[in-house]
């Protein structure tokens, strides 16, 4: 009980670290993932049907979440740190390294910020999938949901779960 | 009875760095320190002190044997351990673009206890703006930045991989009595790492001398 509860606070210190964090390194953090979202989105407007017959638009769409995942990621896992002009940048855990915090908690938050990032975006997709898929004048299926679920869920949570551990 | 504070029993690395002849390796790493002294750690470049400091304060365990702080091996928790040591180093990174105080505001929410009074006092006493970009300080002012952000959250051990190699002369005696008397209660005790001589015949009180990660001698630093 007394491990829950610590664990908790710690979460709730690095949130509130990163609030500070995400005004110091946020200079492209909204227009990016915002930019690619849109493209996947729009990307989503194809029903599953029609990208079984053409795996270009599945790669492209694979690329872009890629870059989406990275995106939503990267305000908080790096920072903007150099006083010249060419901005260089560094991992966010290597300021948290000797403090008390731990990596678990530390990789947990930010896996839950694009957890709640993706499941709008998947919320939205599923809405612009079945819609699509309604005019092209097919049917629902469980394949519209699998596919939106697996390409703005699944893949770019593994994703991003890749860079939080490299990082 | 005397308080031991920090202790090593038989520490010695689980993998060695390198391979064959060049592979090094800590180990024999003995000693016993009282609580309110300040023990110097001695040796050549790359006989192994900034490694003895990583296994204290690094992520993973990577020695055999016990570091115990207060009579608790310090992986047993190391949040807890890393709640209670101060570790001022060249390897310490923090936000280079915001001010001391800024950083303070950031990363001091991590301690327990986080006196950021005892911070600013700190600062005034070093002379360095709280004010000052943290990327715009030289090596002395960041180091006395570090001293100053370890000292406000109270730890039991401060931990100085040279720290006082950027600092001027005469502050560094200053230093050294700042040091006293942060440790006068004997709630804690200081750990360094130094080259220099004077320092190490003035200043410590025990002196560990590190050959090729080797303990070669541990014991008070007694006046020639």
């Amino acid at each position: 009980m007394e491990k829950k509860e610590r664990m908790r606070r710690e979460r709730e210190t690095i949130r509130e670290f990163d609030k500070a964090l995400f005004s110091y390194t946020g200079q492209v953090a909204w227009f990016l993932p915002g930019l690619f979202s849109f493209l996947v989105l729009v990307m989503m407007a194809i029903p599953v049907q029609a990208v079984t017959e053409d795996t270009g638009v599945a790669a492209t769409c694979v690329i872009m979440v890629t870059w989406l995942a990275y995106f939503v990621l990267q305000p908080y896992i790096n920072v903007t740190d150099s006083l010249t002009p060419r901005q260089k940048k560094s991992g966010t855990w290597s300021r948290l390294k000797f403090l008390p915090v731990s990596k678990s908690a530390y990789r947990r938050v930010r896996e839950s910020y694009l957890l709640r990032y993706l499941w709008k975006l998947v919320l939205i997709g599923c809405i612009i999938q079945c819609a699509m898929t309604v005019l092209d004048g097919g049917a629902i299926t469980v394949w519209n949901f699998l596919y939106v679920v697996c390409m703005l869920l699944v893949y770019p949570f593994c994703v991003g779960w890749l860079l939080l551990l490299i990082n | 009875m005397t308080n031991i504070l920090f202790s090593a029993k038989e520490v010695r690395s689980i993998k060695p760095r390198g391979f064959g002849k060049k592979a090094f390796r800590l180990q024999g790493i003995n000693f016993a320190l009282p609580a309110g002294y300040i023990m110097g750690i001695v040796g050549k470049n790359g006989a192994g002190k900034t490694t003895f400091f990583d296994y204290i304060c690094g992520e993973k365990r990577k020695y055999k044997g016990e570091f115990l702080l207060e009579g608790r091996e310090i992986y047993e928790d190391h949040l807890w351990t890393l709640d209670r040591v101060g570790f001022v180093s060249e390897k310490n990174e923090f936000m280079g673009l915001r001010t001391a105080a800024q950083n303070i505001q950031m990363l001091g929410r991590f301690y327990s206890d986080f006196d950021r009074e005892l911070f600013e006092n700190m600062m005034e006493r070093f002379c360095v703006s709280k004010n000052k970009t943290v990327g715009k300080m030289s090596r002395g002012e960041l180091m006395k930045f570090q001293v100053a952000f370890a000292a406000a959250h109270k730890p039991k051990l401060f931990l100085l991989d040279e720290a006082t190699a950027g600092m001027d002369p005469v502050f560094r005696q200053d230093f050294y009595g700042i040091l006293r008397d942060l440790i006068r209660n004997e709630s804690c005790s200081v750990i360094l790492s130094t080259h220099i001589e004077e320092e190490i015949e003035k200043q410590l009180d025990y002196v560990g001398v590190l050959e090729e990660g080797r303990f070669i001698s541990f014991g008070e630093n007694l006046p020639a």
